[in-house]
Order: structure tokens, then sequence, then C-alpha cells
């Protein structure tokens, strides 16, 4: 009698294990598709995880008295060459002013003075671009082009694009990059901001122009559990998701 | 009995562990985002153009307020008198003159030579920022004339013709 209690109790306690392990590989195994599509399970990645380590590869100004080539597209800003046919203020370090948005490798039209100049760098951690447009006037309208580069082992989705610049005295335009658009590990694609300041532009004045793009990574499923239960629970995914 | 227990609590307390430290590990993962931005900062220049009193003829006077010069014109006699104005660009951005306005009392003739609408002003520091237009009056006797002459002005680029 009392080995047949212990044959049950040890059957249950089969039961129970079977059931934990069933769990432990179902989730397990979620969490290790999703490490293996992140590429970051070395201990050594860990810090890497909260960002893209730079996206932002290089930055060119058309008007920065410079023709810029950029391999595999070449002469970005072609045009820009230092010069000011009637009136050069700023001598080689800009160039006749463009009088119309650019297209990257081909010459827009220009005035036939350098009055105004547009300069832009990259940040050291190649987040951040700033773009520095100085003695403007209506009717300026320097283009910035850049490239974005995935330089995580997985893919990356473009989750928002929020523009925002303080007053109508500008329009600005941007477009390369678009909500929506995947980029695979490795890929790099080319965006363009132009900046036309209009005829109500104030004189002496600063105006600022803000451009963020957020990146979120492109494969979703291997959330976990939580992902369903926060999506249950609230109906859409949180900053994590 | 207490022993069995003891067991089972065991086993349970592995089982949430390792469901915990995977979910958990979930949520790690989920984090991955980032946000990239481009800062862009305008300044605007400025035109400032300042009108300033050249040579003139004897018995002429004048006064200027902003871009009009009044002028009046005490005649002795038939004949010409001239004033000379300076037109200086203190701003940034180069100039034109959009139009010169004359406007007469009195019955004579009256008109600017030397800069004319669509004239190019350059920027203080470059030549040539500073020009000067003569203001002709022709007047058919002895009396006393006025006139008042408006320069507007507008950024290069913008001039139409």
């Amino acid at each position: 009698m009392a080995r047949l209690r212990g044959l049950k109790r040890q059957v249950r306690l089969g039961r129970w294990l079977i059931i934990a392990l069933a769990v432990v590989v179902v989730l397990g195994s979620l969490g290790v598709a999703y490490g293996y599509s992140s590429g970051t399970l070395k201990a050594g990645n860990m810090m890497a995880m909260a960002c893209f380590n730079g996206p932002f590869t290089w930055v060119v100004s058309n008007d920065d008295g410079k023709v810029t080539s950029i391999s595999p597209y070449g002469a970005i800003d072609p045009g820009d060459d230092g010069g000011g046919t009637n009136y050069d203020k700023w001598g080689g370090q800009s160039s006749d002013d463009p009088s119309e948005t650019q297209t990257m490798g081909v010459e827009c039209a220009r005035y036939d003075k350098d009055v105004a100049r547009t300069t832009a760098w990259i940040s050291c951690d190649r987040k951040e671009i700033t773009v520095l447009v100085e003695n403007a006037y209506p009717s300026y309208y320097p283009t910035v082009f850049f490239g974005l580069k995935n330089t995580q082992s997985f893919s990356v989705k473009i989750k928002s694009i929020d523009i925002s610049y303080d007053i109508p005295e500008l329009t600005v335009t941007f477009d390369g990059v678009a909500v929506g658009d995947v980029l695979s590990s490795g890929q790099e694609v080319t965006g363009r901001l132009g900046i036309h300041t209009e005829q109500s532009a104030r004189q002496n004045s600063t105006y600022d122009v803000k451009v963020k793009i957020e990146l979120v990574q492109k494969e979703k499923s291997g959330c976990g559990w939580w992902y369903w239960w926060y999506w249950w629970q609230w109906g859409h995914w949180k900053w994590w998701c | 009995m207490k022993r069995r227990r003891s067991r089972f609590f065991h086993l349970g307390m592995l089982s949430i562990a390792l469901l915990l430290s995977l979910c958990v590990m979930g949520i790690g993962y989920a984090g991955w985002t980032d946000t990239v931005s481009i800062d862009g900062t305008m300044k605007t220049g400025y035109i400032e153009m300042v009108l300033s009193e050249g040579d003139c003829s004897q018995n002429v006077t004048a006064s200027i307020v902003g871009h009009t010069i009044y002028i009046e014109i005490d005649a002795g006699c038939k004949g010409e008198y001239e004033y000379r104005v300076d037109i200086h660009n203190m701003g940034t951005i180069p100039v034109k003159i959009q139009d010169i306005g004359i406007v007469r009392s009195g019955g004579f003739e009256a008109v600017v030579s030397g800069v004319w609408a669509g004239t190019q002003i350059e920027q203080s520091g470059v030549n040539p920022h500073k020009v000067y237009g003569t203001v002709a009056m022709t007047v058919p006797g002895t009396g006393t004339y006025s006139c008042n002459v408006t320069f507007s002005f507008v950024q290069w680029n913008l001039y139409e013709e």
C-alpha cells in the first residue's frame, strides 16, 4: 500500500515536471529565437542593447563650398564649387546660393551671389546631425543630404518621423526616408532635408528645425509573453515593443 | 508529508524562477529602439539702408526721414539746383532699389540721376556698399519749391522689373 502511494506520488511529480519543462521550453525557444535575430546574446554586446550605434554615416550640405563625393553615389552636391559669381561673402566656404532644392547628384539652380551659407556635421556618436544656416534670406534654398545605415545585425524599421519647426515662415521638405521603411542589416538609405525661407521670415532672427527619426527592431514576435500580455491589457504596444 | 510538500515547493519555485527570467529577458530584448535627430538652426540676415545728406546747391535745404528726402528750394532765379544723397547698405544682404518716387509742388522739373530702379547696393564691407544719387531740380524762376523723393529697397533676389 505504501509502495503504491509512493508510485502515485512519483507520477504526480513527473507530471508537474513535464508541464514545467514544456512551459520553459516554449518560452525558452521564443527567447532563443529572439536572441538569434538580434545577435546580441553575448555579454559583451549587452551595453549596445539600448541604441543602434550611430546610424548616420555621412552628411553633405550643398552650400558649404565643396563638392563632396561619397562612395558609391559619386558627387552628392555638384555645383557647390565655392564660388560667388557677382558677390562672394564667404569665399571658398560657400558657393552661389541655391535657389531651389537640389536633387542628389544633379546640379540645381543658383543665384549669382554667395550671401548665405549652410554647414552640417554629425555628432561623434553618429546619432545627431546639426545643420547651421547663416545669413539666410527669403527664397534661400539650402539642401542637406545624409546617409542612414542600419549598423545592426538585424532589420530595423522607421517607426516615426517627426518634423517640427517653430514658425510658418519656413518650409521644410524631408524625403528619402519614410515611415514604415525597413532597413536590412548593413543597408544604407540616403535622405534629404530641404529648407526654404519664406517671404514672411523676419530679419535678424533665429529659427529652429528639428527632425526626429525613431527606429525600432523590425521583428517583434519574439517579445514573448509580455508582448501579448501588454496588448491584451492596453490594446497597443508599449515602448518595449 | 512535510518532505513531499517541500519538494513540490522547490520544484514550483524553480519553474517560476525560470519563467520569470525568460519573461524578463523578453522585455529586455524588446527594448531595442533608437531615436536619431537632425537639428537645424537658421539665422537670417538683415537689410538696413541709411540715407545721408551729401553736397547740395545754395538755397537748397533738406531733411531725411527714413527713406524719404524732403527738399525745399528757395530759388533766387531760374535755373538748376542739385541735392546729393548718399545711400549706404549697413545690412548683411545685398539690396536693389525697387522704386524711386518723386512728389513735387510748385511747378518745376525734378529727376534723380546716379541711381535708378534696379541699382544694386552690396552689403556693408563689400563694394559698392555705398552709392550716390543726385536730385536735379530745374525751376522756372524765383520762388519756393519743394519735393519729396522716396526710395524703396528690396533684397536683391526679390527685385521685380
